[in-house]
């Protein structure tokens, strides 16, 4: 809808020219899109100093030597070349993707229970808690899982005094690459639970009785038009599930705090001047998590696209 | 002076053209509709009275004074939408009394004037119901309800029928040309549907890609089209591609057949023209009946062939006649038509003064044809 | 046994397949908190509530909580004033530039915390002519005095407020298109009513549970937030919980449950105040 410019405009009748009507046409027309773009002021200033030169200033500065102010590409040389740098890559890696991946598929089955279930009370509750969940991460997860499976956790002690099963004997520690996966479940869990529900309400009986009628089996049902269907939105979460982990810092912080060699954790060593590590290197390495980061939005986005494109919204 | 004039209307929307320069005038208290098919630039026309789309060219005057380019809440028009738009989170009467409130209309009158207003279209007791707790026609009723509390000069309706059964689109419609009536309202409706608009307007503007085909009243349009778009978009009608071999005298030729219209004034000899008949004006004739009166007068033609279908249609019953120069619609009293079945062979007989010879270009000819694929 | 016996055996079991998934994924989600509880209230010897008094009883418990209730208050409120107007007025008059705000509500995707803190430490903590330029100006004005807002609450209220734009702009941006914005707009105003009286009048009351809903995540990111405060040095209420958890494992499970209750009281709200219309989705998740 186009509005003519908000003022109190009352024209009079005029015998103009049509060279002068056009022209008053046209300054209306301008003084009105002007007025449209400074009501999005604001909000673009606020994005710009908080958000965006944030952004900016740490690809510029990746691209500086901390010491001598120059241009250089030696940060991303260190970047590439120093063993714990690339380890700590390795690690956020195969962190986010573990816990994306089984994050997804356990995920997925139980959110297909749940979408299952008869009654809708218990539905509704199961959303509500697992919201809980999603929320409930960062330093309050490391603890409360401490208090779990820790050294002298409570399940850890209850499986010793009531199973005789040893788990830090057995090798299992909540303080390494696994436990951490552990963890990190508890929020990607609930994450992926809170996504495919919806998702999976897309999935319209109809298909499944046209399908029936056409002779297809469950299995096949759910091979050539479930999954198929589903398949973008399955992606999409799996790659939330992925960022979120990837850009998580609070909950490696507090269980492992400098035992667990990722992204964000050397990252903060830069912010919190820990002499190891420099501007220019902490600058590369958030650019490098921005990439990574940027992929895989880019790749959500899409299936998204995808989901909506079919849906035909 | 008119009223309501707009002169010289355009609207682009990139490269395609709404809206082609349209003027139209409009009396204090009349009831204008706009008819056209969708796409046709009469929503256009309707939104840019109203303020919300902005004229590429042109000026709208109210009672001569230049509103083109005034903002749309600064208007004294009150619009009714298509799909009502009735404001979800306030009750019937609080919809009807926003515009009040923002006249700063004293507590008193507004609440005297909401009662008089449901009451006036027939809501008395639904004030304090929310809209989803209103059937479609009452949701609507409450939007004009609401449009008229601002007392506007001029009131605009969007297809307001469009959404609703077909039932309730007849009740309503007769509603609103009663109010419009009482209150001496000037209004512009727009529709698609021309039984619509050939039951409440005073005049109707036919529209077709962005240009009006013919400004008249009901009953000149329906009688008298100007041109092929408006012949046959506005009822139905049997159509035949003519050739004009005697201007003066009225004869056509279809195919091999001579038929006989009233004498054409602005045609030639060779003219190509479409030739349109309604229904309505076609009678039928039994074959034996025909031989024992005699023929037909020397205005009247008369085709022979035989029934293909027969469809009852309540007070009257259409037939489907093949004859030699095709299809033939004739529309007959139910009573009248007991005696004809399918197979029979008949005449169709239709007087030369009820077909209308329009000269046919190729453009139209293309309009008429996107028109009929719609109404499949 | 016939091929359709089989395959509805077949069918019984996958079925069963996913409310065992389900099953398990409950106690997964439950026992970590009853353990978490259990744990928190032994003291020495059996239960008690010893862990809590202490905490309750100390000083920092209130401080710390009071700023972030603060925090979180600020942010919320400058989150929903900044974004529902923007994003009405981008619907009503510049419709083309929807896909901008939604490319700029996902970048905090992008742009986690732990990085947002890099970079705002370098905007704002040391001169930069790039940056001066591109901010026309803004950031030397802010960077120094009277403002010097590096490490500042106030500019944890403004990274805040990023850190839940996803979370903010999705909901308002939902609830809004599921209203028909554009015809109550126009139905306002050719009823004389302007821009500001259509927003607050007609709009808002209409997109109620899409604020509310991120009104709450927003209050709920906040109250939790620890990357952000601790890197800028601010004393949240999350830092008192890590201070205090390090050195104390019983301490460290009832604050986690106090913390679980919090979210719990942040996620119920959203749950009872939004009254869902049918077909509408309520935004409950907040990832950390």
């Amino acid at each position: 809808m186009q509005l003519p410019a908000t003022g109190d405009e009352v024209g009079a009748s005029s015998i103009g020219t049509a060279q002068a009507k056009s022209r008053r046409r046209d300054k209306i027309r301008w003084s009105y899109t002007l007025t449209s773009w400074l009501g999005l002021l604001p909000f673009l200033l606020f994005c710009l100093l908080f958000e965006i030169l944030p952004a900016v200033i740490i690809l510029e500065g990746s691209f500086v030597d901390s010491n001598t102010n120059a241009p250089t590409l030696n940060n991303y040389q260190r970047l590439l070349s120093v063993p714990s740098n690339i380890h700590a890559f390795q690690n956020s890696v195969a962190l986010s993707a573990v816990t994306a991946l089984l994050g997804s598929i356990i995920g997925f089955l139980a959110s297909y229970g749940i979408y299952r279930l008869r009654s809708n009370w218990l539905r509704n509750f199961l959303i509500g808690f697992s919201s809980i969940a999603a929320n409930f991460a960062g330093v309050p997860l490391a603890f409360a899982f401490v208090a779990t499976l820790g050294v002298t956790g409570f399940v850890t002690v209850f499986l010793k005094n009531m199973l005789h099963l040893d788990l830090y004997n057995l090798g299992f520690s909540i303080y390494t690459f696994w436990g951490l996966v552990l963890v990190y479940l508890y929020f990607q869990l609930p994450l992926m639970i809170l996504v495919s529900v919806p998702a999976l309400a897309v999935l319209r009986p109809e298909w499944r009785e046209a399908a029936t009628n056409l002779g297809a089996s469950g299995t096949t049902y759910w091979r050539r038009i479930a999954l198929p269907v589903l398949l973008p939105s399955l992606i999409a979460a799996a790659l939330l599930l992925f960022a979120n982990a990837f850009g998580a810092y609070a909950t490696a912080y507090a269980l492992a705090q400098g035992n667990i060699n990722i992204v964000p954790i050397l990252i903060s060593f830069v912010v919190a001047g820990n002499v190891g590590i420099d501007v220019g290197l902490g600058n590369a390495l958030a650019v490098g998590m921005m990439v990574v980061l940027v992929v895989a939005v880019f790749i959500y986005t899409a299936m998204l696209r995808r989901v909506s494109v079919w849906q035909g919204r | 002076m008119a009223y309501l004039a707009i002169e010289n209307l355009a609207k682009y929307f990139g490269s395609v053209t709404a809206v082609d320069h349209v003027s139209l005038e409009i009396e204090r208290g009349e009831f204008l509709t706009l008819l056209g098919p969708s796409g046709c630039g009469k929503t256009t026309i309707l939104r840019m009275i109203a303020g919300f789309e902005i004229p590429s060219e042109g000026r709208i005057l109210l009672e001569d004074e230049d509103i083109t380019n005034r903002p749309a809440n600064k208007r004294p028009m009150g619009m009714v939408f298509q799909s009502y738009a009735l404001f979800p989170h306030m009750t019937a009467e609080q919809n009807i009394a926003f515009g009040m409130e923002i006249k700063r209309l004293p507590k008193e009158q507004v609440k005297r004037r909401c009662a008089e207003l449901l009451e006036l279209v027939g809501l008395a007791d639904a004030g304090r119901r929310y809209p989803h707790q209103l059937s479609g026609g009452q949701q609507q009723r409450v939007a004009l309800a609401r449009a008229l509390a601002i007392e506007p000069k001029v009131l605009l309706l969007d297809e307001p029928l469009s959404a609703l059964d077909a039932k309730v689109r007849v009740n309503l419609r007769n509603e609103i040309r009663r109010i419009q009536q009482q209150l001496k309202m000037t209004a512009i409706y727009v529709t698609h549907d021309q039984e619509e608009a050939l039951a409440i307007s005073d005049r109707i503007a036919v529209m077709a890609r962005g240009h009006i085909e013919q400004l008249d009243r009901p009953e000149e349009i329906y009688s008298n089209p100007h041109t092929v778009f408006a012949a046959t978009f506005v009822g139905s009608s049997n159509q035949f591609h003519a050739i004009v071999e005697s201007p003066a005298e009225g004869i056509c030729r279809v195919g091999e057949m001579q038929l006989r219209v009233p004498p054409l004034r602005e045609r030639r000899k060779g003219d190509r023209v479409l030739l349109v008949i309604r229904p309505e004006e076609v009678t039928l004739r039994n074959v034996e009946e025909m031989g024992a009166n005699g023929s037909p007068g020397i205005d009247t033609n008369m085709l022979s062939g035989y029934i293909e279908l027969r469809t009852f249609l309540g007070p009257f019953t259409r037939f489907l006649v093949r004859s030699s120069l095709g299809m033939l619609t004739a529309d007959v009293h139910s009573q009248s038509a007991r005696g004809y079945e399918v197979g029979q062979q008949v005449y169709a007989v239709f007087p030369a003064s009820a077909s209308q010879a329009l000269l046919l270009d190729a453009a139209e000819a293309e309009l008429v044809q996107m028109v009929d694929a719609e109404r499949i | 046994m016939s091929a359709v016996q089989q395959k509805s055996r077949a069918r019984a079991f996958i079925v069963s397949l996913d409310a065992l998934f389900l099953l398990l994924v409950v106690i997964y989600l439950v026992v970590p908190l009853i353990a978490t509880l259990v744990f928190g209230l032994q003291g020495g010897k059996g239960l008690d509530v010893h862990s809590y008094q202490e905490i309750f009883t100390d000083k920092n418990f209130g401080q710390t909580l009071q700023l972030s209730l603060e925090l979180a208050l600020a942010t919320t409120l400058l989150a929903v004033i900044l974004v529902t107007p923007t994003v009405y007025w981008v619907q009503m008059r510049l419709p083309g530039v929807r896909i901008v705000l939604d490319i700029l509500s996902l970048i905090p995707f992008a742009v986690p915390p732990i990085i947002m803190s890099l970079g705002l430490l370098e905007v704002y903590g040391s001169s930069n002519l790039l940056i001066n330029v591109l901010s026309l100006g803004l950031v030397p004005i802010l960077s120094n005095n009277p403002f010097n807002i590096v490490n500042t609450p106030q500019l944890l209220v403004c990274a805040y407020v990023i850190v839940a734009l996803p979370y903010v702009y999705r909901p308002i941006d939902n609830s809004m298109r599921a209203i028909n914005t554009t015809v109550l707009t126009e139905a306002a105003y050719s009823l004389g009513s302007g821009w500001w009286r259509t927003f607050l009048r007609i709009i808002m009351p209409n997109i109620w549970p899409g604020i509310i809903s991120a009104a709450l995540l927003t209050f709920s990111t906040v109250m939790g937030e620890f990357t952000l405060a601790s890197l800028f040095g601010i004393f949240t209420f999350p830092i008192y919980l890590n201070e205090v958890g390090q050195s104390d494992a019983h301490k460290a499970a009832s604050l986690a449950v106090l913390s679980f209750l919090l979210t719990l009281l942040c996620v119920l709200g959203i749950i009872l105040l939004v009254r869902r219309r049918p077909g509408q989705q309520v935004e409950i998740a907040a990832a950390r």
